[in-house]
């Protein structure tokens, strides 16, 4: 560069000589420059250095510093922000500085305090922390966030995709019958209780409507229709391998129980093949038949679990549907193909009161190939009774609901006849809910509380 | 480490050599031998099963078909029925099937009219000869005519089956709802039978084992279908006939299971109902 003349400084700050001037003084292109340089370094400008000197030498041509409060506390204020010093457009005057484009903590900042405190911390505990923080990261996303609803539904880690549960809702509804409030929170505390239960596990919720429809309402076609339904299930979840049907009036106790735990992960010793075990309905068995095959005329089938495609609870007058279990197999569709024939719904719906029940326990009598792939399971496993039913001869420990056993579901069978529906499951809600309290509530409600009414003798609901 | 010199030797030798691992048993030169032996065994364990096993647990020799005849010794003549025997008998030495002759007082039939014996018949085929793949259920009033076609090659056998069958064909033959599958692979079929002028033709069909025979005979059984008052029941001897026509309206699983052969190649070739005067006086 060639100048005409020396170059002289200006009293405004900058060089009379254009060469000097524009490009490198404030390059930044914006409006306002730039707030640069990470470690509170800003850029040295012919300007500010001469204002700084004016300021210490005492010839202030005009103040730049402590003027108002936000220029004497900029430094403190801006500290706590986080910096970026961004490589785009930044003056060329600190081009050669380290750390651009990165996040700079400067000391000081809480950054910079954590980092330090790690630094302090040895690599062994480190590692201690890590694995804690680890642990702690792992509970939150697999039992908190949504996430853990997908694990458990995985093939592998959970299953929970190979069940589905059927809930019969609005049984006899529809146009036959107007519902009354009691009626409608049956439902939805009944609905609500399975929704919470297979969120928490992964399962599917199949909700059917129940409601006496037209297609159904040849008066021997009525509540058969179970079979159907279940039929649409079969195709509506492919992935599914147990369906589990429950009536509207009942009632999940202990949401903490995976029906894999529960039942499915030892089905033998959880099931029972030979009714004869448990038979109020005295039916002979194995099938008296001389003709038939070594596994239709063995107690157990081929007591293997794998063949079991049907698992029914008994209680004091036979099988009971309240809650069962079916399996998808080519058996299953011969099954629900049998019990859905017109022959027999023909022939004997007059007699048979409780329809499709009645139904296959006929075919259970009259057509060995049914059982070898039977299995039954004791009630109070999956369909406990409340004391108002079954209860002719008294308290039956194989059939009613002990909250000291914690029964896993509880079955209000008939409360429509004579019983207060609403009342007993308002009852077993409440009792659910109270056997399982979380620690906390447990603290508040059994320690807490207590001490609060030894005090002050009020009873208070923490 | 990295050091520019190896490690110095101790010099002081040692007194035996070091075991090279905790168990000597496994030193390499013997964990080879090991595995070969193994996979030695293994292989003979292998060979053995194939010569003695056979491929699905059938013992060979076992009869591809049984044949089953229901036969009436109270209201036929010995010689007819011996003369049935043997032609059954005969046309089995020829292929190396099977036959089996109950009477219908075998089988507790609750009040159900004799016909209904060929059903727990076949079920007990099924349950002595388990390792025999089709039952033939053959009238005590038809003979077998041409002796030279076989059940599981003629008329089984998948490709032939696919050519023979009728498709898309009412069941019932003149007006029935319910037709044939248009589509349907020979391999998937269990139940094989024909048609007459009149309906389901049920003096001879072939079931094939497995658990659709069991359920299917075990229904056809049901006390219900033995009770139950169907429109065209005028005569016993067609009752079981009905609960067949009623079967196949109520089942959508029979149906894919069902394939109707049509007249000719069971009817006319292997079997022919016997002369009609035979029949009647068997009736009465």
């Amino acid at each position: 560069m060639s100048l005409s003349r020396s170059p002289s400084p200006r009293p405004g700050g900058g060089w009379a000589s254009p060469g000097l001037n524009s490009p490198y003084a404030d390059v930044s292109g914006r409006a306002s420059p730039a707030f640069g340089g990470a470690n509170g370094g800003s850029s040295v400008t012919w300007e500010s250095a001469k204002a700084k000197s004016n300021g210490i030498n005492g010839y202030p041509s005009f103040s730049t510093q402590n003027n108002g409060f936000f220029n004497r506390h900029y430094r403190s204020i801006s500290n706590s922000l986080p910096h970026f010093n961004l490589g785009s457009d930044k003056s060329y005057a600190e081009k050669e500085k380290l750390g651009r484009g990165r996040w700079m903590g400067r000391d000081g900042s809480k950054m910079a305090r954590v980092r330090s405190l790690v630094k302090r911390v040895g690599q062994k505990f480190r590692l201690r922390y890590l694995i804690v923080l680890a642990l702690v990261a792992m509970y939150f996303l697999f039992y908190w966030t949504p996430l853990h609803y997908y694990w458990r539904r995985a093939k592998h880690i959970g299953g929970g995709k190979k069940f589905v549960v059927i809930l019969a809702a609005n049984q006899g509804g529809g146009v036959m019958e107007w519902k009354g409030p009691r009626e409608w929170a049956i439902e939805r505390d009944s609905v609500r209780n399975k929704k919470k239960y297979t969120n928490k596990w992964g399962y599917d919720l199949e909700i059917v409507d129940m409601s006496t429809k037209k297609r159904y309402a040849h008066e021997w076609r009525e509540s058969w229709e179970k079979v159907d339904t279940i039929r649409n299930c079969l195709r509506k979840y492919p992935d599914a391998e147990w369906f589990w049907w429950l009536d509207l009036n009942t009632f999940v106790m202990e949401p903490s129980y995976s029906l894999q735990s529960h039942i499915f992960n030892n089905l033998n010793a959880n099931t029972y093949r030979d009714i004869n075990v448990y038979n109020p309905l005295n039916i002979t068995h194995p099938f008296p038949a001389e003709h038939l095959d070594e596994e239709a005329r063995s107690a157990v089938g081929d007591g293997k679990a794998g063949s079991i495609n049907l698992i029914i609870p008994q209680d004091c007058s036979g099988f009971n549907l309240g809650s069962f279990f079916i399996k998808r197999s080519a058996w299953t569709d011969r099954l629900l193909d049998v019990w859905w024939d017109p022959v027999g719904y023909e022939q004997k719906h007059m007699e048979w009161e409780h329809k499709e029940q009645d139904a296959l326990e006929f075919l259970y009598i009259n057509q060995p190939w049914i059982r070898p792939h039977t299995a039954f399971i004791e009630q109070r496993k999956i369909n406990s009774f409340p004391e108002g039913a079954c209860s002719e001869n008294g308290n039956d420990t194989r059939i009613h609901y002990n909250e000291h056993d914690r029964d896993f579901v509880v079955n209000m069978a008939g409360c429509e006849w004579g019983r207060d529906c609403w009342g007993e499951m308002y009852n077993f809600r409440e009792l659910s809910n109270y056997l399982n309290r979380t620690l906390w509530e447990k603290f508040k409600e059994d320690l807490i509380a207590v001490i609060w009414f030894k005090i002050t003798g009020k009873k208070i609901r923490i | 480490m990295h050091l520019a010199l190896p490690m110095r030797k101790s010099s002081n030798p040692q007194p035996y050599a070091p075991r090279s691992t905790r168990f000597p048993m496994f030193r390499r030169s013997r964990v080879q031998a090991i595995i070969l032996c193994a996979c030695a065994v293994g292989a003979i364990i292998f060979i053995i099963s194939q010569l003695f096993g056979g491929g699905d647990g059938i013992p060979s020799g076992s009869p591809p078909v049984v044949i089953v005849t229901v036969l009436d010794p109270e209201n036929y003549n010995k010689e007819y029925i011996n003369n049935i025997k043997d032609n059954r008998l005969e046309y089995a030495r020829k292929h190396g099937y099977e036959t089996f002759f109950p009477t219908a007082k075998d089988y507790l039939l609750d009040g159900a009219p004799d016909t209904w014996a060929k059903v727990p018949a076949i079920r007990h085929a099924l349950t002595k000869f388990p390792y025999s793949t089709y039952i033939w259920y053959l009238d005590q009033n038809s003979l077998i005519m041409n002796p030279d076609i076989a059940i599981e090659s003629d008329i089984m056998n998948p490709k032939k089956l696919e050519s023979l069958m009728i498709k898309d064909q009412p069941v019932v033959p003149p007006d029935s709802v319910i037709k044939t599958f248009p589509h349907i692979k020979g391999a998937s079929i269990d139940f094989t039978l024909t048609q007459d002028k009149e309906g389901l033709a049920q003096g001879s069909f072939v079931i094939r084992k497995g658990d659709w025979s069991k359920f299917f005979l075990d229904t056809w059984f049901d006390p219900l279908y033995r009770s139950y008052n169907f429109q065209k029941a005028d005569t016993h001897a067609l009752v079981s006939y009905n609960v067949l026509d009623s079967l196949s309206n109520a089942y959508q699983c029979l149906g894919t299971y069902c394939a109707m052969a049509p007249d000719n190649p069971l009817e006319t070739c292997l079997s022919t109902t016997t002369n009609n005067e035979l029949l009647q006086q068997g009736r009465h």
